[in-house]
């Protein structure tokens, strides 16, 4: 048995099985849930490439596995990332129970995961571009399910393959430049088309207008997975990239760059989802901020190393599951428009699923006690050394972010339009109305206490974050 | 058997049918042109390709057409047609704005690659350059993905120059089918009204 069995294609192959049984949600996910806690369990306890006994049976995984000339490479420098990443997976299918997205979620996240996985493991690199451009199609018919939300799902498509072809041409130029890096013609180039086709593909200013879009239309649920998981995963492949090519490593105007576009990324971000309306568009915002604030983390990664980027992806994770579940789960609800002023007097029906996307906005913009403070403050204090200007933009653009959730509070507490009353009220709104809402109580409950934890006692989690730049050769030392 | 004296025709094809695809209203003519600037681009992939190899541009590329013809027959939705004469001299413009950066282009691309021919150059950038155009001008889905297939067809005659592996090949040809797949599944839900 291989790491990449066990942690690609067994998810791969369980996955597309599951899609056969979607008709029963219920199952698939329990099953999804099931094997997404076995898989991060199995990163925890199980060592890569080291002979384990278990009774009188003796096993090894190995690192490798080979197929028509290629290989996936899963060494045991990958465990700490892989129990990361199915931790989060278990946390977002588990959040899908709240979040009711389409049946075919938990065969689509799997096979996703399972494909991410293979773009970072593969060798040659290249493959990873066609990796992600399959990922994002897996997607389309859980993202515009009953033809909503197309506009933006094709405009995604459109700046995924665009990119891709970026990243695939760069590719064949990168190993040029590497053999001959004193040709400043050829690293120019090269850097000039991998910059252009990391834009595009992790939505960058001035290639960003899809991803409010595809929040507007999409389901909610699981767009916000899928740009949860796909800018994360490129970010790491870029990462590769810069840990592999010693030219990059050592490109200042590399670095340069990366603050000036995740300054820009954070303040348009920000702005924008302060000045929105629309509650689905902000979360499509804020995920433009934490763009930037993950190119912000690798720009000053010479100062404070990589863990502080891995550190930014648990609140992130967190927060993001936690709004979209909570957004999600409003839209279902009767009679409730996604804008200001179609929330405007529900903070008293609604409570609970406010206060989480309340709780989620303020962890995102960096509030103190919860889980995005302490390593925004690391990050903003380490920018504001060499940078004063950079972080004064981080600041700005996530006042923009907490100015997005007072106008949520602004809208949800005052006066209620009055009721239309030529429609009557169901006896389902009725029933649903008196019924206790146990599931939000219990998601909110554990959401939000998790989100305090790491907020109060980021310590607990730094060891984790301080192992994860170990599968990096050069850049985690 | 040497192909290199169709390179002129097949550039011809691919040239044409570019500006067929932008400028026409009938979804069944562009459908064609689709299918004839496949034959042309497997042509020009085959001057640095095996031909049994680049064939299977012209596999994948008449499948997806015909996977984007079934959805688009089946679709209720109205034509796009340009209105005459603002909409149809702008495209025009920028139809020979897109040439004329070609015709720049090709001389540095040329030099940068030496292994890349000029016909195959022109015909990969005109592509692009006017699959970008496409995807720029098109509201609805159909003309979208017309542009976005002519982009990736624009890009694989560039690529085919620098890369030969199979894996690529077939690779790229399950994108290409899976952007008309994905397109068909968005235009089989398209409502009458326009796109959600």
């Amino acid at each position: 048995m291989s790491a990449p069995v066990l942690w690609i294609l067994i998810p791969a192959g369980v996955g597309l099985v599951l899609a056969l049984f979607s008709g029963s949600p219920r199952f698939t996910f329990t099953f999804a849930l099931v094997l997404a806690f076995l898989l991060a369990w199995a990163a925890l306890l199980l060592p890569i490439d080291q002979p384990l006994a278990v009774g009188g049976f003796a096993f090894k995984l190995t690192p490798t596995f080979f197929f028509l000339g290629r290989s996936l490479d899963l060494t045991v420098s990958d465990q700490p990332l892989l129990l990361g990443v199915w931790g989060l997976v278990f946390l977002w299918l588990a959040g899908g129970l709240f979040a009711q997205p389409p049946r075919l979620f938990a065969p689509a996240v799997l096979v996703a995961v399972a494909l991410l996985t293979a773009a970072l493991a593969v060798t040659p690199f290249l493959y990873a571009a066609l990796l992600f451009e399959l990922t994002a199609m897996l997607f389309v018919p859980l993202l515009a399910p009953q033809g909503r939300g197309s506009r933006g799902v094709l405009r995604m498509l459109a700046f995924m393959t665009i990119g891709m072809t970026f990243i695939l041409f760069v590719g064949w130029m990168l190993e040029g430049a590497a053999a001959s890096p004193g040709i400043p013609v050829l690293t120019l180039r090269a850097g000039v088309l991998l910059g252009l086709g990391f834009a595009f593909l992790m939505a960058v200013f001035p290639f960003h207008s899809w991803v409010p879009m595809l929040m507007e239309g999409a389901d909610l649920y699981s767009a916000a997975f899928l740009l949860f998981m796909l800018p994360g995963a490129v970010a790491l492949f870029g990462l590769e990239l810069v840990d592999r090519f010693v030219w990059l490593r050592q490109s200042p105007t590399l670095f340069t760059l990366l603050l000036a576009g995740g300054a820009i990324m954070v303040l348009v971000g920000g702005l924008l989802a302060g000045l929105e309306r629309r509650l689905d568009r902000q979360l499509g915002f804020a995920i433009l901020l934490e763009t930037g604030m993950s190119m912000l983390a690798v720009a000053v990664l010479q100062s404070t190393g990589l863990a502080l980027f891995f550190a930014l992806l648990l609140p992130r994770g967190i927060s993001l599951l936690v709004w979209a579940a909570s957004l999600a789960n409003l839209s279902q609800q009767p009679r409730v428009d996604l804008s200001l002023a179609g929330v405007k007097g529900l903070a008293g029906r609604y409570a609970l699923r406010f206060a989480a996307i309340l709780m989620a906005i303020f962890s995102l913009a960096g509030l103190p006690l919860l889980s995005g403070f302490p390593f925004r403050m690391l990050l903003i204090q380490n920018l504001a050394v060499d940078s004063p200007w950079v972080a004064g933009a981080v600041l700005l653009g996530n006042f923009g972010l907490m100015a997005s959730g007072l106008r949520i509070i602004a809208s949800i507490v005052s006066e209620a339009p009055r009721p239309d009353l030529s429609v009557a009220v169901t006896g389902d709104e009725l029933e649903r109305a008196r019924t206790p809402d146990f599931p939000a109580w219990l998601f909110i409950s554990v959401a939000g206490a998790g989100s305090l934890v790491v907020g109060l006692f980021p310590q607990w989690f730094w060891p984790l974050f301080d192992r994860l730049p170990a599968i990096f050769t050069q850049l985690g030392h | 058997m040497s192909l290199a004296f169709l390179s002129l025709p097949a550039l011809a094809v691919v040239l044409v049918s570019s500006v067929f695809i932008l400028g026409s209203s009938s979804w069944r003519l562009r459908l064609i042109a689709l299918g004839l600037q496949y034959i042309a681009v497997t042509l020009l992939v085959s001057f640095s390709w095996p031909l049994p190899l680049a064939a299977v541009k012209l596999v994948a590329g008449w499948m997806a057409g015909g996977v984007l013809g079934i959805s688009r027959g089946r679709s209720r939705m109205p034509l796009e047609q340009a209105r005459w004469p603002a909409e149809w001299m702008f495209r025009l413009l920028a139809t020979v704005l897109v040439f004329l950066a070609v015709a720049s282009l090709v001389p540095q691309v040329v030099a940068a690659l030496p292994q890349m021919s000029v016909m195959q150059a022109w015909g990969g950038l005109s592509l692009v350059g006017m699959g970008l155009l496409s995807l720029g001008f098109s509201q609805r889905t159909f003309a979208s993905l017309l542009g976005l297939l002519t982009f990736l067809s624009g890009f694989e005659i560039l690529y085919a120059v620098v890369e030969e592996s199979t894996l690529v090949a077939g690779l790229l040809a399950f994108v290409n089918l899976g952007i008309a797949l994905s397109g068909s599944y968005l235009m089989d839900q398209e409502t009458e009204e326009g796109t959600a």
